[in-house]
């Protein structure tokens, strides 16, 4: 059996990737099992909603996290996970806001939950806490509201309003 | 529709025989949609039915199944689009456009998002009773309206405030799909509850505001908070009254009693001491103020930890930041919500063995042999500017087992030594999601 299989990004760079790595992907190990690719050592995998640039990145992740223990449901894990964005992902994650959209949709489409939920959970994080105004400044976002229907969205989360 | 097509294509190899499939299913479609038994042979003689007929006969069936799902039937719906859709795949579609020229009233809950999604938003919706809409203006509905019709969003949630003349490479927030939007406003309300990072967002602009809106994440909430007890939006029949009564679960997580996450309730108990006389001078009477301070902190997983101290709040509440890494002079246990009665079985932390980390979350605590259990009942009332920011105490008990005995001790609940806390917000207690809301 190869260790070694190519996949191929949007723009039709080859990258030679350790199976076990690219399995870190549900959607490749399915294609690999499903299509039999795994015992051909010239089978390229095509990948084409994952550009290069973006598919170098996610295979640094899924290298780094190779051996990262499956997620259980039981409260043990769960109470240590608390603090794990470590800090290899935060530097792993320092890139401008597009490329974190980018692996953010990536990590959907290639199915790495792991990378999914830390790229999720940075979004959020610049999310929690902030204004709406800071909000908008900080995702380009336009605000599309009345003056009037911005007052009723504001009094209808009064509730939460800190005082 | 270019799936729905290529699937039903798929047998043919020409265009001909392509064309002859295509007129062989239909008819085979339309014989099983007449009524009653089915008329002699198997053969095409029973009806060569226009696309007109087949078009209108799909409309009325997805029409009944908009109307029933309006009404919340959605199972009874499911039915008649799944008709619908054999005689049509693409009806969808057509109905949608057939609607946007007539301007049909129908039309405006559906269809306003593209895909899945607006089925979910749909399907969140129905469960929510006719209640919701006596609101003046129900700005969910009419937000999604207009982010369907204003072509200035090109189908997506959200606008982009950046200059449209200059060229930008990079993916916009509303380059993402719904699915994975909600999944990120998941891990914004994560597992310490944190509407209100919720709420800001709905006041962000309108594709906000129908993502934080959706029922779901609510939903979970509302039953992170009550547990087994969350009951449902419909009041039962022996509940009825208005109060328990709740149009979404928005409403019941704003409207029911329950007890803050976001910080601490403090109370400070002072009280004087006489000192002992002075030996020489018989005039000299000390006597000592002493002030202290109850801290409470709720968790949203049903944990709770309350801590006695004389620091002051600043530096108190620091020391319950951390639930799971904290001193072993405070107590740790649960609570439950009891309508307005929050009850609250607390012990000392000792040293946890892997015995107790392997406790499943909802059982109790284990009692150790010989062990201290305090039993709390505190009433959940409203602060002057605030919903439930103060509890009362209405019971305090000590329960000592030693030796397989129980002793138990009330203790005497005077306003002086045990008056209301009070909820402060804490900040720090939620900068950062810690796991996401499921």
């Amino acid at each position: 059996m190869p260790n070694i299989i190519k996949l191929q990004s949007s723009d039709e760079e080859i990258f030679d990737t350790d199976i076990q790595i690219a399995k870190c992907s549900g959607t490749i190990k399915t294609m690999l099992e499903d299509c039999g690719m795994e015992d051909d050592e010239n089978a390229i995998v095509p990948l084409p909603n994952v550009n290069s640039t973006i598919l170098r990145k996610v295979l640094i992740w899924a290298h780094y996290h190779k051996d990262d223990p499956q997620p259980t449901e039981d409260d043990e894990s769960k109470e240590k996970r608390t603090d794990d964005i470590i800090s290899w992902d935060a530097d792993f994650l320092k890139v401008d806001q597009g490329t974190l959209f980018e692996l953010i949709l990536a990590a959907n489409y290639l199915d790495i939950k792991g990378l999914l939920e830390l790229t999720c959970k940075t979004v959020a994080n610049m999310i929690k806490g902030k204004t709406p105004e800071e909000i908008r400044k900080t995702f380009n976002i336009k605000k599309d509201f009345t003056p009037a229907e911005e007052e009723q969205v504001r009094k209808e989360n009064e509730w939460c309003e800190e005082k | 529709m270019s799936d729905a097509e290529s699937d039903n294509e798929g047998q043919g190899h020409g265009p001909s025989a392509l064309d002859e499939f295509r007129e062989n299913w239909q008819r085979e479609l339309q014989e099983q949609l007449k009524p009653g038994p089915r008329g002699g042979g198997n053969g095409g003689e029973s009806g060569d039915a226009t696309d007109a007929e087949l078009q209108a006969k799909a409309q009325s069936l997805f029409r009944t199944a908009v109307l029933l799902e309006q009404k919340g039937k959605v199972y009874d719906a499911l039915p008649f689009y799944r008709k619908a859709t054999q005689i049509m795949p693409d009806i969808e579609f057509k109905y949608y456009e057939l609607q946007k020229l007539s301007g049909d009233q129908v039309s405006k809950k559906f269809h306003s998002l593209p895909g899945d999604f607006a089925k979910q938003l749909d399907l969140g919706k129905s469960e929510t009773p006719e209640a919701g809409d006596e609101l003046s203006e129900n700005l969910y509905e009419k937000f999604q309206l207009d982010l369907r019709q204003d072509n200035g969003y090109n189908g997506k949630m959200m606008a982009s405030s950046r200059d449209a003349s200059v060229l930008t490479t990079g993916l916009h927030f509303s380059d993402l799909p719904p699915e994975i939007v909600m999944r990120i406003l998941r891990w914004v309300v994560s597992a310490q509850l944190d509407m209100r990072s919720l709420e800001q967002c709905a006041a962000v602009c309108k594709g906000f505001y129908v993502y934080a809106r959706d029922e779901e994440i609510w939903r979970l909430a509302c039953s992170k908070v009550w547990g087994h007890n969350v009951g449902t939006l419909n009041s039962d029949a022996e509940d009825a009254d208005s109060s328990n009564t709740y149009y979404s679960w928005r409403d019941m997580f704003i409207r029911r009693e329950r007890v803050h996450f976001n910080g601490c309730y403090i109370s400070k108990t002072t009280y004087l001491r006489m000192g002992e006389n002075s030996f020489q001078d018989q005039y000299y009477r000390p006597v000592h103020l002493v002030e202290y301070y109850r801290y409470i902190r709720f968790l949203p997983d049903g944990k709770v930890l309350m801590m006695t101290s004389a620091d002051e709040p600043a530096q108190g509440v620091n020391r319950l930041k951390q639930p799971h890494n904290i001193r072993p002079d405070i107590l740790r246990g649960r609570y439950r919500l009891f309508g307005d009665t929050v009850t609250l079985v607390l012990q000392k932390s000792q040293a946890r063995t892997v015995g107790h980390m392997r406790q499943r979350r909802g059982s109790v605590m284990p009692v150790e042999e010989n062990s201290t259990e305090f039993l709390i009942e505190l009433r959940i009332t409203n602060a002057a500017k605030r919903r439930c920011a103060q509890l009362v105490w209405s019971h305090y008990t000590l329960v000592q087992k030693r030796n397989k005995g129980d002793t138990s001790s009330d203790f005497d609940l005077t306003e002086t030594k045990y008056p209301p806390l009070r909820f402060s917000t804490v900040r720090s207690y939620h900068l950062d999601a810690d796991a996401p809301l499921v």
